[in-house]
């Protein structure tokens, strides 16, 4: 069952979702979403850091952290400074806010229609979060389109869909590490 | 064969061999080796202490000679674990236990 803003407060109110920052009514808050807001960091891929030909094999969890971490850069963004998302261009990106779902819960973050429009869309066919999940979502921004398109800090980037689960998953961890000295 | 979940049950620290950042969000990829089989996952930093290193998680179910250990999920979903019993007392602590 997808979550309404109704469900979506109840489910805050409940322990079941957490949304930091949390959403304004009028703001981020949908009739059957939240829309969260992309952070002023982003990833830029460096295309003449990845040598032609190059192969990733996905199964290889390594492989996939090594070629992010060598094929891309940080890069930060500001309002009177946009990034400009061209043709054919791929970034990776985070929300601003962080989103924690109960056992109870999962989610689906989509593409915006005002972005989609354009051709650019968040995320690549991945766009399932698992219950328990507590963080902010990362994003795959590419444009698809013709135009160039800014990306700027705190704009709404992406719908986030929560659903409640049939039953609540068993397979979920929902701990966080704690130090001694932090009891 | 089908696993039998388990509930409400143990939360371990699971010692790994690496720990490296994942970027572009506030997450680690690990790796351990247990009993010659390469094990890695993507987690949430907060679930990770890379000083000693560990990794948080949780005994979720069983099958006949291996127990599920499932990580916190992360932008990449969640990893289950599925664990020799006869390692586990080589590679995980109970927390607080």
């Amino acid at each position: 069952m997808v979550l309404s803003d109704n469900d979506i407060l109840a489910a805050i109110d409940d322990g079941d979702l957490e949304i930091t920052p949390p959403p304004g009514l009028n703001f981020l808050l949908k009739p059957s979403s939240i829309d969260p807001r992309l952070s002023s960091i982003i990833r830029v891929t460096r295309k003449d850091l990845v040598d032609q030909g190059e192969l990733v094999d996905p199964t290889k969890l390594s492989d996939i952290r090594g070629k992010i971490e060598s094929s891309t850069e940080p890069l930060e963004i500001r309002g009177d400074q946009p990034y400009v998302l061209g043709p054919g261009n791929f970034v990776l990106g985070t929300t601003a806010e962080k989103v924690t779902l109960s056992n109870a819960l999962a989610a689906r973050v989509e593409g915006k229609s005002s972005l989609a429009r354009f051709g650019v869309a968040v995320h690549l066919t991945a766009p399932k979060i698992d219950p328990g999940y507590s963080n902010t979502i990362t994003l795959e921004l590419i444009n698809l389109g013709p135009y160039r398109v800014y990306l700027s800090p705190l704009m709404e980037i992406a719908v986030l869909i929560v659903e409640r689960l049939g039953t609540p998953a068993s397979q979920v961890y929902t701990g966080r590490f704690s130090s001694p000295s932090s009891g | 064969m089908r696993p039998t979940f388990i509930t409400g049950t143990k939360e371990y620290r699971i010692k790994v061999d690496k720990v490296d950042q994942f970027p572009p969000g506030d997450e680690c990829y690990v790796s351990v080796i247990i009993m010659g089989n390469q094990f890695e996952a993507f987690v949430p930093s907060s679930t990770v202490d890379d000083k000693v290193p560990f990794i948080m998680g949780k005994m979720v179910g069983k099958t006949e000679k291996n127990v599920l250990i499932s990580l916190a999920p992360s932008s990449m979903g969640t990893t289950i674990w599925e664990i020799p019993e006869d390692a586990m007392d080589n590679i995980v602590v109970l927390n607080n236990g």
